[in-house]
């Protein structure tokens, strides 16, 4: 226990009764039938939008990385290269592959073929998020993202001194994210606790390879070759453009489950979960964040998790609408929405990251 | 020394990596299609686009829609039906049309005519025929389809149709027309109802016109029409087809029903020898029984299985042996998701029954509501 944990107990609500989650199940699933039956074609020309300006915006970072050669070019061409993976990856990418817009029988946008910018495998990617991530969120033990194997981020994970350094890890986790993402299948702490081998991963490793080579051959070998003798400069701005995605990813992943006010669950609570009860742990298990449009579209609506979480599969666009009723619900029903600043969440993040990384007995020093 | 075509082989292997590296797993043309179609709007690589260029109302529910295919488009032998696809709300529909048209119309004009009837309980068809905008455009697919005129000019034919199954019949009989009618052909025509007889003037005015050509038009359900026969196909119905023409090829094209019952007369007439193509039409119903029966054909295991509207596709999978792709097995991670070329399925999650056309389900929260056909 820590004082961070002591404050998290302010945030833990008593379950609601059956009937209370019965009425929440009925709720929300006449919510997402209503909203699905408006879908049409101002959601098929919202994606396909947002698809022409980030590859609008791609080709010109990428056009102005090649052939500038003032420091103010060559940053215009990291911002736009930067935005660019980040809406691809997270306003489309992430989003295409939970099958948000499936049901547009478009052969390009949708969940089985899409392939996104970012050393992570799309099938890698939907087997530990769509089906791990999001059937067992912030179930202790079972949802893996729950600190990614590397971090302490709940009392439930036993302290050790090299937890005392996590700060780092996070930073480096962070700044490499799409590799730990892209290697999040391998189950590193399986590996190290003996519960696995190697070569049990073998079909993994090959995707990984497959994928990431092709990744580092896009942005490290052949457009920095484009360069011919600028080759360096080219290579600087996709390593750079690559950063700022990795870091403003793991940003917005972060607030969405591990700010103060998230909750967590034991396997025991969430065995033969009925609906209301499947519900009420993705909103209480998750955070929102608020904003301009701008911030809800580069976080790729991940700004608005809890509707995320309840809705998986719905366009994105519609959860800003979706979480007005969201909201309502759970105010008559007495059941927390976390919310906040995105600001404030992140400092929450931070506050746990640091928290964790004590021992249990210390007090830890109040800000 | 490697062969040329080996090395233009590893070439080409090297060019897919690179561009699947560049463009995620696409193809340059992919990749800037959404781009250039900020310019162009017909730009649909890939695609074959038709323009719609004209309709015209042929009967109460149905209407010939004129289509422009686009430069490239290969053309068709008479007979023949291509798959349209088009955008109604952000949704891509795919149906299958005959051509009612011939190719030397197609030569002549660029155009080829639809004949399309509407289904009430559908959705594609009821679009086209009250929604569809004068210059909208649709995909269409190569022309494909068996339903072909002999390659001999000898020989005697005899169509049996019903219904909207008059179309490939019309491509061939104006095929036939602009052939100045080499052969002896007689078509024993069905409808419900005299008005509901597709093309009446025009097949009037051939059988006028061509003394080779003997009409037959039959009412099913209208007692006191101007047809010559009444109610539905029968024996007597097909010896007046065949009297004093025995037909060295017959073609059957209409909905199943009446196709099965044609086949099965002939085979009891003294046509019993002559070879038939047929051709069947018409949407399969869904039925609201639960209790009963579906085939779920398994096109790449080449299977058939028994399911019901008690199971989940899912279910009956792997009661049967199979491993598909799974996950939460509650609709949310989209792990099973899977092809489906054929049939309907319910949603067991918003209960809806889906389109009877191409589409991706998911199998653990799908039921079948008529024999269906999945990529599995």
């Amino acid at each position: 226990m820590n004082a961070f944990s002591n404050a998290l107990s302010r945030f833990q609500s008593k379950t609601p009764s059956k009937e209370t989650l019965d009425q929440l199940a009925v709720e929300l699933d006449a919510l997402r039938d209503q909203i699905r039956a408006d879908l049409g074609e101002k959601d098929a020309d919202y994606i396909r939008k947002i698809i022409r300006q980030q590859r609008t915006l791609e080709v010109v970072g990428r056009a102005l990385l090649h052939f500038s050669f003032t420091p103010i070019g060559f940053t215009a061409g990291v911002a736009a290269l930067g935005t660019a993976k980040i809406m691809e990856n997270m306003e489309i990418g992430h989003n295409v592959l939970h099958g948000q817009y499936d049901w547009m029988n478009d052969p390009k946008i949708n969940s089985s073929t899409w392939e996104w910018d970012n050393v992570c495998d799309s099938q890698s990617w939907k087997r530990t998020h769509n089906y791990e991530h999001h059937t067992y969120t912030n179930i202790i033990g079972k949802d893996r993202d729950y600190g990614y194997a590397i971090l302490r981020l709940s009392d439930d994970t036993p302290w050790h001194p090299l937890y005392r350094f996590q700060f780092i890890y996070y930073v480096l986790l962070s700044a490499f994210f799409e590799w730990g993402v892209g290697l999040h299948e391998m189950e590193t702490e399986k590996l190290r606790s003996g519960e696995i081998k190697l070569r049990d991963k073998k079909k993994f490793f090959k995707e990984f390879f497959s994928k990431s080579a092709k990744q580092v051959f896009k942005d490290y070998v052949f457009f920095p070759a484009l360069a011919g003798p600028f080759f360096l400069k080219v290579l600087a701005g996709n390593a750079l453009a690559n950063l700022t995605r990795n870091l403003w990813a793991s940003t917005i992943i972060f607030c969405g489950h591990f700010t103060e006010s998230a909750q967590t669950f034991t396997e025991e609570e969430c065995r033969n979960e009925t609906r209301g009860h499947w519900y009420y742990r993705q909103l209480l298990g998750s955070s929102n964040f608020e904003g301009s449009k701008f911030l809800h579209m580069m976080s790729g609506h991940l700004s608005y998790q809890i509707e995320h979480h309840l809705f998986p599969d719905i366009p994105a666009c519609r959860y800003p609408e979706m979480s007005i009723r969201v909201r309502e619900i759970c105010e008559r029903h007495g059941i927390q929405y976390n919310t906040g600043s995105f600001f404030d969440q992140y400092k929450t993040v931070v506050k746990r990251i640091v928290a964790y990384s004590k021992p249990p007995a210390m007090e830890a020093i109040p800000a | 020394m490697q062969s040329p075509s080996n090395t233009r082989l590893a070439t080409r292997k090297w060019r897919h990596w690179i561009s699947e590296a560049l463009f995620a797993g696409r193809s340059a043309t992919d990749y800037f299609a959404p781009l250039m179609q900020a310019f162009d709007a017909d730009w649909a690589p890939g695609k074959t686009m038709a323009g719609i260029e004209s309709t015209q109302q042929e009967t109460l529910d149905t209407k010939t829609l004129v289509l422009r295919p686009a430069k490239h488009w290969r053309g068709f032998q008479p007979g023949q039906h291509v798959a349209v696809d088009v955008d109604i709300n952000g949704r891509n529909y795919v149906r299958t049309f005959t051509i009612a048209s011939t190719p030397a119309h197609f030569d002549r004009t660029g155009t080829i005519a639809l004949t399309i009837k509407e289904n009430n309980a559908g959705r594609v068809t009821p679009f086209l025929h009250q929604h569809v905008r004068l210059g909208a455009r649709v995909g269409i697919s190569d022309a494909t389809g068996g339903f072909l005129l002999p390659d001999t000019q000898q020989g005697t034919l005899l169509y049996l149709a019903a219904g909207s199954g008059i179309t490939p019949v019309m491509s061939h009989l104006r095929t036939l027309v602009e052939q100045q009618f080499p052969m002896p052909v007689t078509l024993l025509y069905y409808a419900r109802r005299q008005e509901e007889l597709i093309f009446l003037k025009e097949l009037l005015a051939i059988a006028k016109a061509s003394p080779r050509f003997r009409l037959l038009t039959a009412t099913t359900q209208d007692e006191d029409s101007r047809s010559t026969l009444h109610d539905r196909i029968d024996a007597s119905h097909l010896e007046k087809a065949l009297a004093k023409r025995m037909p060295t090829q017959v073609y059957i094209c209409g909905p199943k029903g009446f196709n099965d019952s044609a086949r099965g007369l002939l085979q009891e007439s003294a046509a019993s020898q002559v070879p038939v193509i047929s051709e069947h039409f018409g949407g399969i119903v869904a039925t609201h029984d639960s209790q009963a029966k579906h085939q779920i054909f398994l096109q790449h295991s080449e299977r058939a299985l028994e399911g019901s509207a008690q199971q989940t596709l899912l279910d009956t999978a792997e009661q049967n042996g199979l491993t598909p792709n799974a996950g939460c097995r509650m609709g949310i991670c989209y792990t099973c998701k899977c092809k489906k070329t054929d049939g309907r399925v319910r949603n067991l999650i918003t209960g809806e029954i889906s389109d009877a056309g191409e589409e991706m389900i998911q199998l653990c929260i799908s039921t079948p509501e008529t024999d269906v056909t999945l990529d599995l």
